[in-house]
């Protein structure tokens, strides 16, 4: 074979790198880098695609029998060295290595090793076929576990696994310690992908209480001494371009409750054993807590049943416009506006969707009975709009199955005391609107006590009214 | 390109409105004034009062300045100084050209130049198909869509131009083709094998543009006055609408609508006054565009304001009132009026069918303004042109059967 | 020999076209085509489908907009950001470590000294949430716990025409769609019967600036967007009444021959434009009957009336068009732009804004109340501003009782109520002199997506391509602005 001078320079290359590579492995624990080599080191994460694909081409042309020309491997052998020695420096600059950092060094050690070795007998004279093809097997092996283990390393170990979301929710008990139920889960979705020990990042872990108590590259992240100075505290709320703001920019950040949680949590001491019974009740911390502990129910109406557009479409006419609530769900809002000619066999209509209307506006209707009739049977309505009709108790009545209402508007109608007692049912009620109606005042603020979460708005605030009704601008100034 | 027009001498922002208006100019007033021996002479096109001076917009090419390329489009931020070219692709800008926009004039219109002609055609032939035959008529580069007769389009564009660019020529050729006459009737084979006529194996089918309906309502009526050039007039337009967004007062220059009147009322479209920051709204709400970006393919939508302002306008109901009264004087036989106003319409006799629904409708609006001569009076009291001396029973009936044909999809669609 | 020369090029030349085009065709399908938009009006269906396909992206919090917009720019400084520092610093010069560059308007580009000058008007602090509001607007104040007030609105533009036209249609040249446009073009229109985007104007004694019908233009969108200006007159739509002596009945008959004519040609042609044209004449048959009937004040109560002001009674007054504003709301229009001219106070600002401020304070108070008692609050959002702000100087002579003030691009305040924004909050800030930002600044194209996401849009996913390109309401910037949104 006649080669040239610079392709035996590159075998000596690759021969130095090798050597270079063995004295790693053999003497990490002793070695001291300067900072430039460990600059060095942070290339890792850029070079180590090279090999993947370089290798992963050779390999399959190995093992389908075609040329594998000799450019692709030597790019691919050196590259792999690059990669490994790379690795180790950067390997270096992490303190204390977990169990999957270990394997991966290994496993990338064993990857560059390989791919010397298959240089080396395919640059040789003696060809020797069936050991490539051996090599080529173990070398595929390798290089899918050495990027594996590199990849649980970077993203958390849970990174490949099939995402089980139900596992990870934590029931949060009656009376839940602020730590270990409240503050430790935050960490775990927030911090934790970077201080685990496999990272470690600035020698920092945020797994358990011990950990935290320790801190990290930069001492202690809570000062008990000033716990309102604390590290933690201060990175969390630096703006999101600083540098040192944590999360970095690009994770998923904190959001305002869980902020407020942790600020909280330190200011009170930053101690394990608390609980939430201990806390006094204006505590910022206890309303929080109690929403983390009743999550709202999202909006399930993944739940409900298809409908398709041709369906909507039939339907949507000059009088009633019917839309999704957002363009991929099956939630549907129902618009219905008076037609001359208004009959109530118009909401007949609208049944085949009766259980996808979770908003019907049938306001300033000459509603009957049947239409109440049908309404009803929208079991899954959250908003109703039921204002300026001539609907009385006896209809509201009727609605007694709308349990998931959230939103009800019954202005300016008949209806009496007798229907709030309906409306007592309604336990999903947010806002109630009744102004102008024959409700009485006691009977409607007995049940503004009895539901103090439930808006109602019966008319503007009299005092209100007043100083609108007297001090007219228009007027006022000309007098 | 911009380099061209970049040789005006700028005095600099220092006027507001009013002062503009007293003809203080930023820069070199960009108007030449014409006079009566202009006229006489090579202006002979200009439709000009004698001993009136009229001001034509021209740009004064002053003094030569220097462009560059702004940084990002920033007007502080002059960046890589450039000079007169074009796009070498289309046609290089060589010696032969002056340095001016006399040069650029004569390179577009070189016959070596692959785009002028081509485009011009192109325009032609979508004014008078409804698509051009490259379909983004503004855009033959790389986005715009392939013609779909390459060959038709490069032999009216060479043939264009060997007739002298000689528009009525072109037209004449268009419209004298096989494929121009044919029936616009799609049958259902047709719309299946070819729903958007792409190959032209019918006559399209396409609203027409405000301007083109409001002069074929005038033309069909006897109302147009066909006087060609002279200034923009004033036509009807729903009062107040400049005073009520004016700034108040007395501020700038147009701030009151007042329409013309007599035969002025009558001028083509084209002549309509235009304000740029109010255009006129009977030409807006059939799609005419707003003039503040260049628009070359306008759309041709189908609104309920349409339908309104065919219904309720002014000009509309004055054209069907004119034209029932010009045919109540002319026929005297009551049974061919109807077929008249149709044929005068739409320039076809009316199917039977047609025809019963139109009489059908004119003997029941006769019968119902014979009993409320009022209501007659009032109806026919629609624009400014004079009455004529005809029965107002008579004239209403048929007045609202002008309207009914009027306000066909038929009338206002080219076919 | 030309000939020839073009035979041999011509190959190569389709060729190549061809292959680009068709490849550009293949990969903007690709990824195109779930934006991929038929044309839906010569659909067989006329006008029942009128969104866009995938709008909106996510349930929204408001359905429509009304939006309350003060043309001329109502000075920050005198309405509701309170700068006490003004006061003490009087007449001193303002410093240039705070001017910082900012180019001026002709008016006071010759001034030499720019003397800061205080409000002449006090601010009292009001509600649960201590909003500073100005003595001019005591109405507002009454109800500062319902609004979400903006101190740190900021634009580029310095002169009426570009920064209305920015805040209007995100470009500060004309000719592109306006917000309600985009809207009415995303979301398509509730009721079917009335048009989804409209336009009240009206004027106010203060100095003005012309409008122009740019402003609700639907730009390169389809015409059926653009805004339909209601006017106060007998004839609110242009076009909308029937000439004298054809009655209701009369019109119908017309209408029925009409269609059935147009029906026989429809079977002759078999193009189905004819069937999509009758069912524009009949919608334009229900708008003669739809808008009269929600312009009419008069079905209004008596305590309505007296909650909006005397004035709402005198038809093209701003009282009136807020009150009209809420019966649009509640047919279902999607986007209710009111203007009211006259805040442009360059000179004799104590006065005339006071003015101003009495034509606005009272309606446009009274609105949200108004809204709220109706449950409207919950989905309908209303914004309150003008076009940019004003100087912390001194236009002209320095006089405390009798001063003007000049454009200011840098900071200004607005107000938004309802439709899924904070109740009670002020957000941003600006330094003790008013004139620049100082915290959470917020750039039109901000205020727009954050605005398009409580109808919810994505900003940057409603798009139109015209003549090219792409173009969307917020060009190539805007954020949401979470931190307002509920």
């Amino acid at each position: 074979m006649d080669r040239t001078n610079s392709i035996r320079g590159l075998d000596y290359l690759i021969f130095g790198l090798t050597v270079f590579l063995i004295f790693c492995s053999i003497f990490e624990s002793q070695l001291q880098l300067p900072n430039l080599v460990a600059w060095l080191g942070r290339w890792h994460p850029l070079v180590l695609h090279f090999p993947i694909v370089l290798l992963l081409i050779a390999i399959f042309l190995g093992l389908t029998g075609k040329n594998i020309p000799y450019v692709l491997l030597t790019a691919a052998t050196l590259s792999a060295l690059i990669t490994a020695v790379t690795g180790f420096m950067l390997g270096i600059e992490a303190s204390s290595k977990g169990d999957l950092l270990q394997w991966h060094q290994w496993l990338g050690t064993a990857v560059a090793l390989l791919s010397v070795l298959w240089y080396w007998i395919f640059t040789s004279v003696a060809k020797r076929p069936i050991l490539q093809k051996i090599i080529q097997v173990f070398l595929l092996i390798t290089v899918i576990f050495a990027g594996h283990y590199g990849g649980m390393v970077t993203h958390g170990e849970d990174f490949l696994a099939i995402p089980n979301k139900k596992n990870k929710k934590i029931e949060i008990p009656e009376n839940p310690l602020i730590y270990s139920h409240i503050v430790q889960p935050i960490l775990d979705d927030k911090c934790v992908s970077c201080h685990n020990p496999n990272k470690k990042k600035g020698e920092l872990l945020l797994t358990d209480f011990l950990a935290l108590q320790e801190g990290g590259e930069n001492g202690v992240i809570i000062d008990k001494t000033n716990l309102n100075n604390s590290e933690l505290l201060n990175r969390l709320h630096l703006p999101l371009k600083d540098e040192d703001h944590m999360p970095p920019e690009g994770k998923p950040q904190l959001n305002e409750d869980e902020l407020i949680i942790i600020e909280r949590w330190v200011a009170l001491g930053a101690s394990d054993t608390l609980q939430l019974n201990q806390l006094s009740n204006n505590d910022i911390l206890v309303p929080i807590i109690n929403k983390l502990k009743n999550p709202k129910k999202k909006k399930s109406w993944a739940d409900l049943p298809e409908v398709d557009d041709e369906t909507i479409e039939k339907l949507n006419s000059d009088y009633i416009n019917i839309t999704r609530i957002a363009s991929k769900s099956n939630a549907l809002n129902v618009l219905v506006f008076s037609p001359p000619t208004y009959s109530d066999s118009l909401f007949m209509l609208l049944q085949p969707i009766s259980k996808n209307t979770v908003q019907l506006d049938a306001s300033e209707l000459p509603l009957s009975e049947i239409a109440i009739n049908i309404i009803a049977q929208f079991k899954n309505l959250e908003w109703l709009e039921l204002d300026k009709t001539p609907i009385t108790d006896v209809e509201v009545e009727k609605l007694k199955p709308l349990t998931k209402l959230e939103i009800l508007k019954v202005y300016n109608t008949a209806i009496t005391d007798k229907s709030i007692a309906v409306i007592e049912n309604f336990h999903n009620l947010k806002s109630l609107f009744v102004t102008e109606t024959k409700i009485t005042k006691t009977r409607l603020d007995e049940f503004k006590k009895t539901n103090p979460d439930v808006v109602v708005e019966d008319g503007i605030d009299k005092e209100i009214e007043e100083f609108f009704t007297q001090k007219d601008t228009a007027t006022v100034e000309e007098k | 390109m911009y380099s061209f027009f970049n040789n005006v001498k700028e005095k600099g922002l220092q006027w507001n409105a009013v002062e503009a208006a007293d003809r203080n100019y930023f820069a070199d007033a960009p108007y030449i004034t014409i006079s009566d021996e202009d006229t006489e002479n090579i202006l002979s096109f200009v439709n000009k009062k004698e001993a009136e001076s009229v001001n034509v917009m021209v740009m004064n090419d002053s003094l030569s300045r220097e462009t560059f390329v702004f940084n990002r489009g920033e007007y502080d931020q002059p960046a890589e100084k450039v000079t007169f070219n074009t796009p070498k692709i289309i046609l290089p800008f060589t010696d032969k050209y002056p340095k001016n926009r006399l040069g650029l004039a004569m390179w577009m219109t070189d016959e070596n130049n692959p785009l002028t002609a081509r485009v011009f055609v192109n325009r032609t032939w979508e004014m008078l198909f409804g698509v051009g035959l490259v379909e983004t008529v503004e855009d033959f580069g790389v986005q715009g869509s392939l013609p779909t007769h390459p060959k038709l389009l490069d032999w009216l564009a060479k043939d264009f131009m060997e007739h002298d660019w000689d528009i009525k020529y072109l037209i004449k050729k268009i419209m004298l083709s096989a494929t121009y006459q044919q029936t616009s009737v799609a049958s259902k084979a047709q719309k299946k094998a070819d729903p958007e006529n792409k190959l032209l194996g019918r006559a399209p089918r396409f609203r027409m543009t405000g301007e083109m309906i409001r002069d074929y309502f005038l033309t069909t009526s006897g109302l147009l006055n066909p006087e060609i050039g002279g200034p923009s007039v004033r036509p009807y337009q729903p009062a107040g609408l400049w005073e009520e967004t004016n700034a108040g007062g007395n501020r700038g220059t147009l701030t009151k609508y007042i329409p013309d009147t007599n035969e002025k009322l009558y001028r083509r479209s084209l002549y309509t006054f235009w304000k740029r920051t109010l255009p006129p709204p009977g030409m807006t709400i059939f799609d005419a565009p707003t003039r503040d970006y260049c628009e070359v393919r306008r759309q041709k939508t189908n609104t309920p304001l349409q339908a309104l302002a065919l219904q309720n306008d002014v000009q509309m109901l004055e054209a069907a009132r004119v034209l029932a009264q010009k045919t109540l004087l002319n026929n005297k036989d009551s049974e061919e009026l109807v077929k008249t106003i149709f044929k005068r319409i739409l320039l076809r006799t009316p199917k039977e069918k047609e025809l019963e629904v139109l009489k059908k409708y004119h003997n029941e609006t006769l019968m119902k303004y014979s009993s409320s001569i009022e209501d007659a009076e009032k109806l026919i009291a629609q624009g400014e042109y004079k009455q004529l001396e005809t029965d107002p029973v008579k004239t209403a009936a048929l007045m609202l059967t002008a309207q009914v044909i009027y306000n066909l999809d038929e009338t206002i669609t080219k076919e | 020999m030309d000939d020839d020369n073009k035979k041999s090029e011509d190959p190569l030349k389709i060729n190549r076209r061809h292959f680009f085009s068709q490849l550009s065709v293949g990969i903007g399908s690709l990824a195109l085509g779930s934006l991929l938009i038929p044309d839906l009006f010569s659909s067989k269906d006329p006008g029942l489908i009128t969104h866009q396909l995938g709008i909106p992206q996510f349930a929204p919090k408001a359905k429509r907009i009304i939006y309350l917009f003060q043309a001329g720019a109502p000075s920050q400084l005198e309405s509701f950001d309170y700068k006490p520092t003004l006061k003490k610093r009087m007449g001193e010069d303002l410093p240039d470590s705070i001017r910082n560059g900012q180019r001026l308007t002709g008016m006071t580009s010759g001034q030499d000294k720019f003397p800061l000058m205080p409000s002449a008007v006090n601010f009292k602090q009001y509600g649960k949430s201590g909003a500073w509001v100005s003595d001019f607007f005591p109405h507002i104040g009454k109800i500062a716990d319902e609004l979400c007030f903006v101190k740190s609105m900021h634009t580029e533009a310095i002169n009426h025409d570009p920064a209305i036209t920015f805040f209007q249609t995100g470009s500060q040249q004309s000719g592109r769609p306006s917000m309600g446009s985009w809207m009415s073009y995303g979301l398509g229109s509730e009721n079917k019967n009335l048009p989804s985007f409209v336009v009240l104007t009206s004027r106010g004694k203060g100095n003005s600036q012309g409008l122009y019908s740019k402003l609700w233009s639907s730009g390169f969108l389809d015409s059926k967007h653009q805004g339909v200006l209601l006017r106060s007159g007998k004839d609110p739509v242009l076009y909308l009444n029937d000439p004298d002596g054809l009655s209701r009945s009369d019109k119908r008959h017309l209408l029925d021959n009409v269609s059935s004519l147009n029906k026989i040609h429809h079977v002759d042609t078999g193009d189905d434009e004819i069937e999509s044209r009758i069912a524009q004449y009949e919608m334009a048959y229900r708008m003669q009957m739809s808008v009269p009937d929600v312009m009419d004040i008069k079905q209004e109560p008596e305590h309505i009336i007296k909650l909006y002001g005397e004035d709402c009674q005198v038809p093209g007054t701003y009282a009136a068009n807020a009150l009209q504003a809420r019966r649009l709301a509640e047919n279902g229009v999607r986007f209710i732009q009111l203007y009211h001219q006259g805040w442009d106070q360059h000179g004799g600002l104590p006065h005339e804004m006071a003015g101003q401020a009495k034509d606005v304070d009272q309606a446009s108070a009274a609105l949200i109340l108004d809204l709220k008692q109706r449950g409207m609050l919950e989905d309908t959002l209303v914004v309150w501003g003008g076009e940019f702000g004003r100087t912390n100087y001194c236009q002209g002579n320095f006089d405390p009782k009798n001063y003007g003030r000049d454009h200011h691009p840098r900071a200004f305040s607005i107000w938004m109520a309802g439709g899924g924004i904070k109740p009670g909050i002020t957000y941003g800030k600006t330094d003790e002199f008013g004139y620049n930002v100082v915290e959470n600044p917020v750039h039109i194209n901000d205020f727009h997506a954050t605005l398009m996401h409580a109808m919810g849009i994505n900003h940057e996913e409603l798009t139109y391509k015209y003549q090219g390109r792409r173009f969307r309401l917020t060009d190539v910037a805007g954020d949401v602005v979470k931190d307002i949104l509920t």
